[in-house]
């Protein structure tokens, strides 16, 4: 009896984070669905073919494409150096540095996000691509370092006596020996950051200033109104992307494990 | 040949100061110590991790103190073999040739020769993780030794390995040095290891050199009473002496002390032959003869003979006590 | 002949600094200077109005802004609440189940990382007056009609806002309380009741302790991002009362000069208190690390 009752509740509560999803996955696919059917009358396809037909779709695509590539490279550039000095680091400011890294994790980000806008305003860097890729920077940035660090923390001191000792400068041995040891934590970051800054909405819409469409900001007519359909159909895309790129990280990071 | 003259290191509460320290060319000097000693201190400073406060280092008579550790044509080989895991046996081979920018030609020539010098023919499309223990460490060396090192530094390279592979290992370091002539500086906290290898042999305790010399005077004649610590093969003993007389052994010896002492005989002060006094328990193998460890009633002692016995052998022995060295008890 | 005095620890520390120090630069330039010219803009220069002040009433004094503090006050404790019972709930039924855990730990990843905006969109269709949710009750005859059904959307009592994070906060949490149970040996709970304990006795003594500090950091680190969240609020939420982040963003993006300070003024008395209670979360949850790591 016990045992029914446990998994009556855990199917619940997997039921509870499946419905939304499966409700506009519904709703996506249908042309009429009215009061009170749980199923729809008419399923179509056409919300969809809308949906490709759309400038903005293709536009939104390209924007989110090209804003995520920037925001990984430049996470990149900052990141794997910073990551593997801390890493390397024996002094006793190691917990404060990686502290001061990683707070924008655990700050709100409507604090950032007011105060940030408020400075580009002084700088002039609203309603400007850069804007929006230093925007999702500082959310993705932490969780970038962290992958890093944790990548960096595994691989062995004394790899750089030996490539040193074989006479190898440290730049040329870094990227020859240290680097594609963290190859699966540096995937890992991209796709991690990619998936942040597809997330963005406030910022993307505070800082772009509703110029620069991404496609998470494709949901904005439909908060207030407007087609529910078609509104359900995008989102239902973006969640796959989400998933896409979820199941990507798992498969990536499992994988990496059955090698070590 | 590697030169230290009046070096010194400090940190935190421990000091390092060698006076004069030499590895020959064409000699595997084996530098003993335990943990602490200042063992991975002194090869630091070597390769150009460190720096030290005062003194010299030299390479072939030239300093190499301004070096940085890149240039200084120093090899490492450690215990953890750390092979490059994303690439193969040819690849960690051939890695500082292809970084160098040498032809394809150049680098397949020498890996494979190298590849045939360390009995891996035939291993070089495998990856690290399929190899052996044993098969780690000859790539490690081989991609050390293809860049043509003026030092080979070992930081304990055995550790851990079975004493089966570990001789074989042995064997093929003291081949290869024979073929290249190359100095190398062997670090290890066994002794019976370094008996093995080296050529000459030092001792580290608390950052100062304490012996140096072949391994049969460092068995027979220690400068520095302290190293016996390390060895198993010591005989040690408190005993009383009173009238100048005590006994050893069930031997009595004369001696022109009086009091409390640390007895302390080397395996070579007791000559063995065969008899009832004791029985063998173990047997040694070293290059100069044999050790062998003798069951006398409760007690267990060390001799060393050049004739062989075998476990089981009932033996008489005579203690020479011109080799008895005597250590007051505190 | 180069002779330095320095020892090598220092000197690698310099080195180092050089690779950690463009993070550092862009995280004080971007990230902590825009809350301190947040926090002097507030205070009024040629832009700003002094936004600490309406009327010459103290902000935090103010009739509205104080119903909107409550507000979000009930709603963050009640949702947090909510989700640790929940998580908590979840993982004594689990704990001892590898298939489920393994599976939920692949699982639980998808509500984890769905935006909020997502989250908000869905549970708007999935739970309005004519939604699914709705429409399920009216078939079971839990309700009779359209105008019976339970308002999620934009309702005072903000019930939307918190089923749209405990979607989201319970997966998170159980997924932290999970982790922290990876190496502990549950042999100890079978020995507990061997020696006479009961279970639930076994599960207070031995297990809780194991996960107490996991649970209450995941809690405090839920409740303050609820109290400052907007995306699910602006969706899902009432205007009157408002969650305090909605309110700070709709005053900052639409409002006047003098609504932009409040905002600002507001947005800093939060960001002080957060950044108190990250600072100690974070710094006990390394030291925490650390210590599991020398042990």
């Amino acid at each position: 009896m016990k045992k029914i009752i446990k998994y009556i509740f855990i199917s619940s509560f997997i039921v509870y984070i499946i419905f939304p999803i499966i409700t506009n996955l519904i709703l996506s696919f249908s042309n009429v669905w009215q009061w009170p059917n749980i199923w729809p009358e008419e399923i179509t396809l056409k919300h969809y073919n809308n949906i490709f037909n759309q400038r903005n779709f293709l536009k939104a695509i390209l924007n989110t494409t090209t804003i995520g590539i920037m925001v990984i490279l430049l996470n990149y550039i900052l990141v794997i150096p910073s990551a593997y000095g801390v890493s390397r680091l024996k002094s006793k400011y190691k917990a404060i540095i990686i502290t001061i890294i990683i707070l924008p994790i655990i700050v709100p980000p409507i604090l950032v996000l007011l105060n940030l806008y408020n400075h580009f305003l002084v700088w002039d860097l609203t309603d400007h691509y850069i804007g929006v890729v230093i925007a999702h920077m500082i959310p993705s940035l932490p969780y970038m370092f962290i992958l890093l660090y944790l990548g960096f923390e595994k691989v062995d001191p004394n790899y750089e006596s030996i490539f040193l000792s074989l006479g190898i400068n440290p730049m040329k041995g870094f990227f020859t020996v240290i680097l594609p040891q963290v190859k699966e934590a540096i995937i890992l970051g991209g796709i991690m950051t990619f998936l942040i800054s597809i997330s963005q909405y406030l910022s993307t819409l505070l800082i772009g200033g509703g110029k620069i469409l991404t496609m998470t900001l494709l949901l904005t007519p439909y908060i207030q109104g407007g087609n529910a359909r078609i509104g359900a159909a995008y989102g239902i895309l973006l969640i796959l992307l989400c998933t896409f790129l979820i199941y990507l990280y798992e498969r990536i990071l499992l994988g990496g494990k059955k090698n070590a | 040949m590697l030169e230290m003259h009046q070096l010194n290191y400090s940190i935190n509460d421990f000091n390092l100061r060698i006076e004069n320290f030499e590895v020959k060319n064409n000699n595997i000097h084996s530098l003993l110590g335990n943990s602490g000693a200042g063992k991975s201190t002194l090869l630091n400073l070597i390769a150009g991790h460190l720096y030290p406060s005062k003194g010299d280092i030299l390479l072939n008579s030239k300093s190499i103190l301004h070096l940085k550790p890149n240039k200084r044509k120093i090899a490492l080989i450690f215990q953890n073999s750390l092979l490059f895991p994303h690439m193969n046996v040819y690849e960690n081979i051939g890695y500082a040739l292809k970084a160098k920018k040498k032809s394809q030609m150049e680098i397949q020539n020498k890996v494979t020769l190298w590849l045939k010098r360390m009995n891996l023919m035939g291993y070089g499309k495998r990856m690290p993780h399929e190899l052996s223990g044993g098969e780690k460490k000859r790539v490690a060396i081989a991609r050390a030794l293809i860049t043509d090192p003026k030092l080979i530094l070992m930081d304990e390279p055995l550790n851990g390995l079975d004493p089966k592979l570990r001789d074989e290992m042995i064997n093929l370091i003291k081949t290869i040095q024979k073929e290249t002539s190359i100095a190398i500086l062997y670090i290890t906290h066994d002794f019976e290891e370094a008996l093995k290898i080296s050529d000459t042999i030092s001792v580290i305790k608390d950052g100062k050199i304490i012996h140096s010399g072949i391994p049969k005077e460092l068995l027979f004649n220690p400068v520095d009473l302290s190293i016996i610590d390390f060895f198993t093969y010591y005989n040690k003993k408190k005993v009383t002496i009173s009238n100048h007389k005590f006994n050893l052994y069930n031997n009595v010896i004369h001696s022109n002390k009086d009091g409390d002492f640390c007895c302390i005989l080397p395996p070579q002060g007791i000559l063995l032959s065969f008899g009832n006094s004791g029985v063998i328990i173990e047997k040694h193998y070293l290059k100069y003869g044999n050790i062998y460890l003798i069951n006398h009633g409760e007690e267990t002692l060390y001799a060393f003979s050049h004739e062989h016995f075998e476990k089981n052998d009932c033996v008489d022995f005579k203690i020479q006590s011109e080799f008895i060295r005597y250590k007051k008890e505190k | 002949m180069k002779q330095s005095k320095k020892n090598g620890l220092m000197k690698s520390l310099n080195k180092k600094i050089f690779l950690i120090l463009p993070i550092i630069i862009f995280n004080i330039i971007f990230f902590f200077g825009s809350f301190i010219i947040g926090i002097f803009s507030s205070f009024g220069n040629t832009f700003y109005e002094n936004g600490w002040f309406i009327d010459n009433n103290f902000i935090l004094l103010d009739k509205n802004i104080l119903r909107n503090i409550i507000f979000t006050f009930k709603i963050s404790s009640i949702a947090t609440f909510i989700s640790l019972v929940l998580a908590l709930i979840l993982l004594y039924l689990i704990f001892n189940n590898t298939h489920l855990k393994v599976f939920l730990k692949k699982f639980l990843y998808l509500p984890l990382l769905t935006p909020y905006l997502l989250i908000a969109f869905f549970m708007m269709y999935a739970f309005s007056t004519s939604g699914l949710f709705n429409r399920i009750l009216f078939n079971l005859g839990v309700i009779h009609d359209l105008s019976q059904g339970i308002v999620f959307i934009n309702d005072i009592s903000g019930r939307g806002i918190v089923l749209a994070y405990i979607w989201k906060t319970t997966p998170f949490i159980l997924l932290v309380l999970i982790n922290s149970l990876e190496h502990f040996d549950f042999k100890l709970l079978t020995i507990a009741e061997s020696l006479g304990s009961s279970k639930l006795q076994s599960y207070n003594n031995i297990l809780w302790p194991h996960i107490k500090s996991s649970f209450l950091y995941s809690g405090m680190i839920v409740f303050t991002f609820i109290f400052s969240a907007v995306e699910i609020p602006l969706i899902l939420g009432p205007t009157r009362p408002q969650m305090i982040g909605h309110w700070a963003f709709q005053n900052f993006q639409n409002g006047e000069i003098a609504l932009r300070s409040q905002s600002l003024a507001i947005g800093s008395v939060i960001l002080f208190l957060n950044i108190i209670i990250t600072l100690f979360i974070g710094y006990k949850l390394l030291r925490q690390v650390s210590y599991e790591k020398n042990n």
